[in-house]
């Protein structure tokens, strides 16, 4: 026989859900902690990185630093140099030209007759080549 | 969302949530996990919850029930999430204890019947309600929940022998 809707309703009460956890509220508000209260998620190979670099970091900083030579002390002082500055002075200097000498006269004193005379008749056409 | 609000809403609505889930999930770990993310989800997105369109109760449920289908979907790959499968089989009852019988007999429903009756029956929902959770049509409510019982009625048939006798055991 099947159970009517009030048998169905009773039967179905009788399943009861299990108490409410209280976990659930504590995973909740738990989550909601302030920034500086909550945890970051790092993979595993990154935080070994992080913590050998850390490591390292802080034995070097509590190593004695390695001796370095004297210090040469420099100390920096004002010297007066004399300078000799050369002067420029720019003149206009004057020079004297050698005057030209005037050109000799032809004199014809000198001039002596030839003892031979020796006509050579020079044609046209070779005295052009 | 203030602190003080999401309190608030967690003391009134966790409890509807936290069974809503262990009904649908019939496990009580999945279903804390199921009524954090609920809340986480308004802490979220607080704007996405608007009190025009329903009470926060619907809204919560809502999401509730968007994780319980999404992880079905996710564990029932190749088993339709339709209407079509309306018939269970029959479950063996012999020597289970009544709550275990009922148990077994609501979980064994199709997802959406068994939504519609867990909504109406143990949270004494209104089908406007359910239509506000759901995000179905009226008719396919109404059509889920008489599937539902219908299915119910058979399957827990060997529970009753006569009405107000119970088979197998006393009351």
């Amino acid at each position: 026989m099947e159970p009517n809707d009030n048998d169905l309703r009773d039967l179905l009460k009788e399943w009861d859900a299990p108490p409410f956890p209280s976990s659930i509220e504590k995973r909740l508000f738990s989550s909601r902690r302030s920034w500086w209260r909550s945890s970051l998620p790092l993979p595993i190979p990154l935080a070994c990185c992080l913590a050998l670099l850390l490591a390292f970091l802080t034995w070097r900083s509590v190593q004695p630093a390695p001796q370095q030579p004297a210090q040469v002390l420099i100390r920096t002082e004002r010297v007066e140099v004399p300078i000799i500055r050369e002067r420029v002075v720019t003149k206009i200097v004057y020079k004297r030209r050698p005057i030209p000498s005037p050109k000799p006269q032809l004199t014809f004193n000198e001039l002596k007759p030839v003892g031979e005379l020796r006509i050579k008749i020079v044609r046209h056409q070779n005295a052009q080549n | 969302m203030t602190n003080s609000e999401l309190r608030d809403a967690f003391e009134h609505h966790s409890h509807v949530l936290f069974r809503y889930a262990y009904r649908m999930t019939g496990s009580g770990s999945a279903a804390e996990d199921v009524v954090q993310e609920c809340f986480l989800g308004l802490l979220r997105r607080p704007a996405s919850y608007d009190p025009a369109r329903g009470a926060l109760r619907a809204f919560l449920l809502g999401i509730a029930r968007n994780l319980i289908l999404m992880q079905w979907r996710k564990e029932r790959t190749y088993e339709p999430l339709d209407e079509d499968s309306s018939v269970c089989l029959p479950l063996d009852l012999i020597g289970v204890e009544r709550s275990q019988a009922v148990a077994k007999a609501v979980q064994s429903l199709p997802a959406l019947q068994r939504e519609a009756l867990i909504l109406a029956e143990y949270e004494e929902m209104s089908l406007v309600e359910i239509v506000q959770v759901t995000h179905a049509e009226l008719a396919a409510v109404k059509s889920r929940l008489h599937r539902a019982r219908q299915n119910l009625r058979r399957l827990l048939s060997p529970l009753v022998e006569s009405k107000g006798a119970v088979y197998g055991t006393e009351r």
